[in-house]
């Protein structure tokens, strides 16, 4: 097969990580418009009630599983400036067609410090391998933040790192 | 069914319906056609080397209940309104069962008269290579022939009728 074509990539991309990442159940999943910034917005939900908890997710799909992918510093600079305004937490995932592994990084990444929700901008440009461990750990860390933010009801609005 | 089987149901759809065939390119590319769309889930069209020869439409139903022990079918439920909106429809149309615990989906023909809701989806015609190969063809012969009319599929459930 030659080089495919980007529907074909991107189609087939958003699929496979909707299905990765929705495996664990325990969450909702709606596709988001091209201009609003992520592909999919993850709704974290306990017992079907659904919590308000999101995580937006970007699809960077990659034309072969053999890709490793990787951004450059510029682009890392440019996603910031492209979510200086996003409240909640943003990670990117990436696909190729075949969706056999499926890659994660953080773009604003959620933590609790001395009891305090920060959301910081990722300055890495590499991307982990996705297994269920790290899933778990990431909403893990989602729920974390999302507790922590309730608990601080004096900050209702968090600044960027 | 929760909106997140549906969506995973979707996703499985897509990667299904995209697979590349004969390690080549896909056969068909499916386009969501949002939730107002009446009835039917997606607009897949039929792929040739310089464009496109023909379109047919699906309705996708998840489960994760799998099978009727007696008779192997996939366990899905298709309203009566829908099944009646489904047949009016003047091009082909498909009910395509996934189901969500092993990831497989399986066809069946929404075309024909039929007065009664659907209970479940035969498991004869998996949605694989060989019968993606099936569709692609008895579409394309639908479209192909100078005044289309009644259309007749070879994935047809005589308990539908």
């Amino acid at each position: 097969m030659g080089s495919p074509q980007p529907w074909y990539v991107g189609v087939r991309a958003e699929a496979h990580a909707v299905l990765r990442l929705t495996s664990r159940g325990g969450l909702e999943v709606a596709r988001l418009p091209g201009k609003a910034g992520v592909d999919l917005l993850l709704t974290l939900s306990t017992d079907g009630e659904l919590s308000g908890r999101h995580l937006g997710v970007v699809v960077k799909p990659r034309a072969s599983e053999a890709d490793v992918p990787r951004l450059t510093p510029r682009s890392v600079r440019r996603e910031r400036a492209q979510f200086a305004s996003t409240t909640f937490p943003v990670c990117m995932v990436s696909y190729s067609p075949a969706g056999e592994l499926g890659y994660f990084r953080w773009i604003i990444e959620p933590s609790v410090e001395n009891g305090e929700p920060v959301l910081g901008y990722a300055q890495r440009t590499h991307f982990e391998p996705i297994t269920d461990a790290l899933l778990d750990g990431v909403f893990a860390q989602v729920d974390a933040w999302y507790d922590a933010r309730r608990a601080d009801g004096e900050h209702p609005v968090l600044g960027l790192r | 069914m929760s909106d997140l089987i549906g969506a995973r149901g979707e996703s499985r759809f897509l990667v299904l319906i995209t697979e590349p065939h004969d390690g080549e390119r896909p056969l068909f590319r499916a386009q969501r056609l949002g939730e107002k769309w009446p009835a039917t889930d997606f607009l897949v069209e039929l792929l040739v080397s310089d464009g496109v020869t023909g379109f047919f439409f699906v309705q996708v139903k998840t489960t994760r209940q799998g099978f009727t022990e007696r008779d192997r079918r996939l366990k899905v439920t298709v309203a009566q309104h829908t099944v009646a909106r489904l047949a009016s429809i003047p091009a082909p149309t498909y009910v395509v069962g996934i189901d969500d615990i092993d990831g497989t989906g399986y066809i069946v023909s929404a075309n024909g008269e039929r007065l009664t809701n659907v209970a479940s989806v035969p498991g004869h015609f998996p949605l694989n290579r060989q019968n993606r190969e099936r569709l692609w063809r008895e579409v394309r012969e639908y479209w192909s022939s100078r005044l289309p009319g009644a259309f007749t599929s070879v994935f047809t459930d005589p308990a539908w009728g």
